[in-house]
C-alpha cells in the first residue's frame, strides 16, 4: 500500500509529491476553521485577561 | 563531485554546489548566536557568564573532534547492519581533508556537518544549565556532537545506511537524527544530574525559576529560526541528475523541491507557534519554543508533505511535546531548564513516527529498494531517542558523577557560578575609582 508515490521513476511523470492526494480541499476547510477559531479564542482570552487585570487595578 | 572542471558548464555546476553548501554555514552560525542568547537569558543573572562560556566552548571541542574522527565515523559507519568497515574518507590525514586542488568541496561538506554537530551539542547545553560543570558538559558535547549523532547519521541519514536500506527510515530534515537523539541525550544527562536547588518543593511540585531576560530569550529563539533555514538548505542536495531530470534531492537521493521545503518550513512554524501560544496561554517562551517544535515535528517528511499537512503536524507535534514535558517533569522530577527534551526529543520523535503513517509506502531510496513504513519509523525513533540518545549520555554522566566531576558544588550553585568573577570585577572597579579619586585630587592640588 502507499499513501501516495510508490516509485520515483519515471520521474518526468511525477507531479504531486504529497500523500493523500485529493485531500487538499478538506485540509483547506480544516485550516480555515482552525484559523478562525484561533482568532475567536485569542480575542476572548485576551479580553478575559484584561477584565481580570482591571478588576485588580481598581 | 566528479565534475569536469575543464568544461565551463560543469565547472559552474561544481562551483554553484560548493557555494550553496558554503552559504548555509554562516546562516547556521545564527543557530549558535541564538542558542547563546537564549540560554544566557533563561539563566539567572548570577550564572549567565558561565552559561555563555559553557555553550561557546562546545564550538572548539566539537570542531576539533569532528576533524579528528567525527566525520570519519559518518563515512565508515554506512553500510549493512554491523558494518563498520572504515575506509579513509574523513580521516584527518586523508588527501581530501586537507588543502587539495584535486578536491574543491570536502571542507564545505565537513563544515555543513560540523554546524549540525554544534547544533546537536547546543541542544543538550540548554537543558543542563546552572548546575553542570563545564568540563563534564564539554565531554558530553563531544560524545553527542562528534560520535553518537555521526553514528545515527551514518545509519539513518545516508543512502547507504542500514536503517534506510533495511527499515526504510526516512528523516529528511533530521527530526530524529538531530532532534530526537539530542532530546534523548539531554534526558539521559538530566536523569543523573538532578534538578536545580529549589526547583521542586518538598511535596514534589515544580517551581518556576524565572529567566533573567525573557524577551532576549525569545529573540534568541527567533534567531535560531533564521539559522534553521540554513540547516534545511544544507540537508538537501541542490542539483543532481535524476532519471534524466536535474533536480534537488534529499540526502537520500530522493527528489524534492526548494518550493516544497519553503512552504513546509513556514507552515509548520505557523502551526507550532499557534499551538505553543494556545497551550501556554500566550507565554512568550513556550510560544516561540512551539514554533521551533512545529518545524521539528514536521521535519522528517517536510520534503514531501502538503503545506497544510505540515501545518497540522506542527500543531499536533507541539501539543504532544508540551503535554509530555510537564508530565515527565512531575512524574520523574526532571528539571529541563529550557524544555529541550520536549521541543527536540518529544517533537522530533513524534515527527519521525507520524512520517511513517503519512508517507507509508513511499520509496525511501531513489531506486525503490526500501519503503517507508510506520514500523520502520517507530524503530527509528526508538533507536534515535533511546539507543543512541539516552543510553550513551546516561552511562557517561553516571561515570562523570562517580568521579565527582558532573555537578558543581552546592555552595557555588547557591552563590552563583559567576559569584567569584563578579567579586573580582567589583574589586577591580573599586580600585579604579580609588585611583581616579587619588589622581584627580593630586592633579587639582598642582
Amino acid at each position: 500500500m502507499s499513501t501516495g508515490l510508490e516509485s520515483w521513476t519515471p520521474v518526468k511523470e511525477v507531479a504531486a509529491l504529497s500523500p493523500f492526494g485529493g485531500s487538499e480541499f478538506v485540509l483547506t476547510i480544516i485550516a480555515v476553521v482552525l484559523w478562525i477559531v484561533f482568532h475567536i479564542w485569542q480575542l476572548k482570552s485576551e479580553n478575559s485577561a484584561y477584565d481580570e487585570q482591571v478588576s485588580k487595578l481598581q | 563531485m566528479g565534475y569536469d572542471m575543464t568544461m565551463e558548464i560543469s565547472a559552474l555546476n561544481e562551483i554553484f554546489v560548493e557555494f550553496y553548501y558554503w552559504i548555509t554555514v554562516p546562516l547556521m552560525f545564527l543557530i549558535h548566536v541564538g542558542f547563546c542568547l537564549y540560554e544566557v537569558s533563561i539563566s539567572r543573572a548570577k550564572n549567565h557568564m558561565h552559561t555563555l562560556m559553557k555553550n561557546a566552548m562546545l564550538i572548539p571541542m566539537v570542531t576539533i573532534t569532528m576533524f579528528l574522527f567525527g566525520f570519519w565515523i559518518y563515512f565508515a559507519g554506512q553500510g549493512p547492519f554491523g558494518n563498520f568497515a572504515g575506509g579513509t574518507t574523513g580521516l584527518p590525514w586523508d588527501a581530501t581533508m586537507g588543502s587539495n586542488f584535486g578536491d574543491h568541496i570536502m571542507g564545505v561538506f565537513w563544515a555543513a556537518f560540523l554546524l549540525f554537530s554544534w547544533t546537536a551539542a547546543s541542544i543538550v547545553s540548554g537543558a543542563v544549565i546552572e548546575r553542570i560543570r563545564t568540563g563534564a558538559f564539554l565531554i558530553l558535547a563531544v560524545l553527542v556532537g562528534s560520535v553518537t549523532w555521526m553514528i545515527d547519521a551514518a545509519w539513518g541519514w545516508s543512502a547507504g545506511g542500514w536503517m534506510v536500506t533495511d527499515w526504510g527510515y526516512h528523516d529528511a530534515y533530521a527530526s530524529g537524527v538531530i532532534h530526537g537523539i539530542c532530546g534523548g541525550a539531554a534526558l539521559g544527562i538530566l536523569a543523573v544530574l538532578g534538578p536545580r536547588i529549589g526547583k521542586f518543593a518538598p511535596d514534589g511540585t515544580p517551581r518556576d525559576i524565572p529567566p533573567q531576560n525573557p524577551w532576549l530569550a525569545v529573540i534568541g529563539l527567533f534567531i535560531i529560526y533564521t539559522g534553521f533555514w540554513g540547516f534545511y538548505a544544507a540537508c538537501n542536495v541542490p542539483i543532481i541528475e535524476f532519471d534524466g531530470v536535474w533536480t534537488a534531492t534529499t540526502i537520500y537521493g530522493t527528489p524534492t523541491t526548494l518550493s516544497t521545503i519553503t512552504f513546509n518550513f513556514l507552515m509548520s512554524l505557523a502551526g507550532g507557534l499557534m499551538a505553543g501560544y494556545y497551550m501556554s496561554k500566550g507565554d512568550s517562551f513556550w510560544t516561540f519554543s512551539g514554533g521551533l517544535g512545529g518545524i521539528i515535528a514536521a521535519s522528517a517528511g517536510n520534503d514531501l508533505y502538503h503545506p497544510l499537512q505540515a501545518f497540522l503536524i506542527g500543531i499536533v507535534g507541539v501539543w504532544v511535546a508540551y503535554k509530555l514535558h510537564y508530565w515527565v517533569e512531575r512524574k520523574f522530577k526532571i528539571d529541563d531548564a529550557v524544555g529541550a527534551v520536549a521541543v527536540h526529543g518529544y517533537a522530533g520523535s513524534f515527527g519521525v513516527i507520524i512520517c511513517g503513517f503519512m508517507l507509508w509506502g513511499y520509496p525511501a531510496l531513489a531506486d525503490g529498494s526500501s519503503t517507508i513504513t510506520p514500523w520502520g519509523q517507530i524503530g527509528g525513533a526508538i533507536m534515535m531517542f533511546f539507543v543512541l540518545g539516552f543510553i550513551p549520555t546516561y552511562i557517561v554522566a553516571k561515570i562523570l558523577n562517580a568521579m565527582g566531576i558532573l555537578r558543581i558544588p552546592k555552595e557555588v550553585e547557591l552563590a552563583g557560578l559567576d559569584y567569584m568573577d563578579n567579586q573580582a570585577s567589583a574589586a577591580d572597579g573599586q580600585e579604579i575609582i580609588n585611583a581616579e579619586l587619588a589622581e584627580g585630587n593630586a592633579s587639582s592640588s598642582l
